[in-house]
């Protein structure tokens, strides 16, 4: 039987919703007359899978590149391909990163790290996919980039932009890096990023600074000195102050506030609390709300910073104890010296 | 028994300063009392010591004659006694505290002394004087700080003196031992006294506080059950 005449039974069957036998009918034709353009442009829109359609669009327009009929088809079906592809490729992604999180969890961040590195291979518009890596990475040039794609995504987060522009004041300044390792009790790390910086010192001076931060950190590893978070410290130091106050008014009010209630002395508790708070922020070296709100720092808190903290948190110390000896001076001025009992 | 001087090094900083500045500071005020105030002791006292019924009545100068009491004393040997035991047990605790905490710390333990002192002998019209209560506290500070300290103290034995180096459990223990039947006697037979051991057991126990007072670096080291 001649092609043409088979092509055109093909077509009857195609017309007649025999697609079974159209199909099988075209199929015969290509395998011997693979030149067929008409057997390809019809076998196109028979055959099952995506692929073979697309298959055998290519080879119609390679017998015929001027068929814009079959070319924008061809386009059509590579979007629906492309399309396909990318939401296979999205539902990987958000099975890798549930399962990133569940190892995150479990503290196996190595696991958890290269899970979401996949799922970021896989799809990369994710955005929670580059925080996990952020989060997750120990090397800040990964960080970056990671925070750096979740900013494209999303730039509205503002959360993600501090935090990157955090990690950028961080790779500026290593010593930054070893400081706050040290602050979260990473010793061995901390050790690690002051070597990395000492390597990078600019001067003599600066590698001996470095220096002495590494024989303090294994000092301090060879004594097994335990790990006191900086918030802990912050909040023991904050009572210094405050107690001494609590404890001259208690003596400036008779011992018995409520027989001997003093103005200056209930309000001057308050004030010395933030006070000391602010010396308490100034002297630790951490990472604190104090450097972000009030200076724009994302570091530790520059020299300039921490002085004006200090002085602040010093001026409101001093005042409630200036107001204190005042209402001493004021009640010494009214006294009348009882005679000798002896 | 006489301390010394304690014979480690200090860790954190070079010199003692505040404690170097109280001892001026208390020798200065001495030399006041003596040589300007004089016989005219009295007015003085009251309005400058710590009187118990003067304070629970809020007359005087309250908080202010709390701080001035610390720095008054009652004769040279007094003063002497109480400046060598300041030195003593005040260097290293200023060490582990920094200056200015150091400083709270001692108004703290000496205001703690009084609070004690007034509450017990509440009636008293006699007035408090003294650096005792305050130093008190840092011998307790001492102790818990530097457990196995040594310091030299100047002991005679049949009228002749050694100088060795003893753990500070055991002065310490030795100073604080020498309140408690006197104190007990206050209490109890209202017994009269011209030392305030009351005072000297209320600056003792206010000593917990010193954990507040510590350097980070002091506080993680005793978190650690190291050297502070």
């Amino acid at each position: 039987m001649a092609s043409a005449e088979v092509l055109q039974r093909a077509i009857q069957a195609a017309r007649a919703g025999r697609k079974i036998e159209a199909r099988d009918l075209l199929i015969q034709i290509v395998e011997t007359d693979p030149e067929n353009e008409m057997a390809w442009v019809w076998l196109s829109g028979l055959v099952d899978s995506l692929e073979d359609r697309i298959i055998a669009c290519e080879n119609a327009l390679t017998i015929n590149p001027a068929n814009q009929k079959v070319r924008s088809y061809l386009e059509e079906l590579q979007r629906q391909q492309q399309s396909a592809v990318e939401k296979r490729n999205k539902n990987e992604a958000l099975d890798l990163l549930t399962q990133a999180k569940a190892h995150a969890d479990q503290n196996e961040i190595d696991i958890a790290l290269r899970l979401a590195e996949q799922a970021s291979e896989r799809h990369s518009d994710n955005e929670e996919v580059w925080l996990l890596i952020g989060k997750l990475s120990s090397n800040l040039e990964q960080q970056i980039r990671a925070l750096e794609k979740a900013c494209q995504i999303n730039p509205s987060n503002q959360e993600t932009v501090m935090a990157l522009e955090e990690l950028r004041y961080l790779k500026a300044n290593p010593m930054s890096v070893a400081a706050r390792l040290e602050q979260s009790g990473k010793m061995e790390e901390a050790l690690q990023a002051y070597q990395a910086a000492a390597g990078k010192a600019k001067n003599s001076r600066e590698f001996d600074h470095i220096y002495n931060q590494i024989l303090r950190i294994e000092a301090l590893q060879k004594e097994k000195i335990r790990y006191v978070a900086p918030s802990l410290s912050i909040l023991r130091l904050t009572f210094v102050w405050p107690l001494l106050y609590f404890s001259l008014s208690l003596v400036q009010m008779g011992l018995n506030p409520l027989a001997h209630p003093s103005f200056y002395a209930c309000l001057g508790l308050p004030l010395v609390g933030v006070g000391s708070f602010l010396l308490s922020v100034a002297e630790v070296r951490s990472r604190h709300l104090v450097w972000q709100k009030l200076f724009g720092e994302q570091g530790d808190g520059s020299q300039f910073a921490r002085s004006v903290t200090a002085a602040a948190g010093w001026f409101l110390i001093i005042i409630p104890y200036v107001l204190l000896l005042l209402d001493s001076l004021n009640r010494l001025q009214n006294f009348k010296i009882p005679a000798m009992p002896f | 028994m006489i301390p010394l001087n304690d014979t480690e090094q200090n860790r954190y900083s070079f010199f003692p300063v505040v404690t170097f500045l109280l001892i001026v500071v208390n020798c200065f005020i001495f030399y006041f009392e003596v040589f300007v105030i004089g016989d005219n002791y009295w007015p003085f006292f009251m309005k400058y010591a710590v009187t118990p019924q003067l304070i629970l009545s809020a007359e005087g100068a309250g908080a202010l004659s709390n701080i001035t009491a610390m720095f008054l004393h009652g004769g040279l040997f007094h003063l002497l006694g109480n400046m060598l035991a300041l030195w003593v047990f005040g260097r290293r605790v200023e060490d582990a505290c920094g200056s200015w905490r150091f400083l709270a710390f001692y108004l703290l333990a000496g205001t703690w002394a009084h609070v004690l002192f007034v509450l017990v002998q509440s009636d008293s019209r006699i007035p408090g004087i003294g650096a005792s209560g305050a130093i008190f506290g840092l011998m307790g500070a001492y102790l818990l700080l530097y457990p196995g300290g040594r310091i030299r103290t100047l002991v005679f034995i049949s009228f002749v003196p050694l100088w060795p180096r003893i753990r500070a459990i055991w002065i310490v223990l030795y100073f604080v031992g020498i309140q408690i039947i006197p104190a007990v006697q206050i209490l109890l037979r209202k017994a009269d006294y011209s030392i305030n051991h009351w005072a000297h057991l209320g600056g003792f126990f206010s000593s917990v506080f010193i954990l507040l007072f510590l350097r980070p670096e002091a506080f993680a080291r005793y978190l650690s059950d190291t050297s502070v």
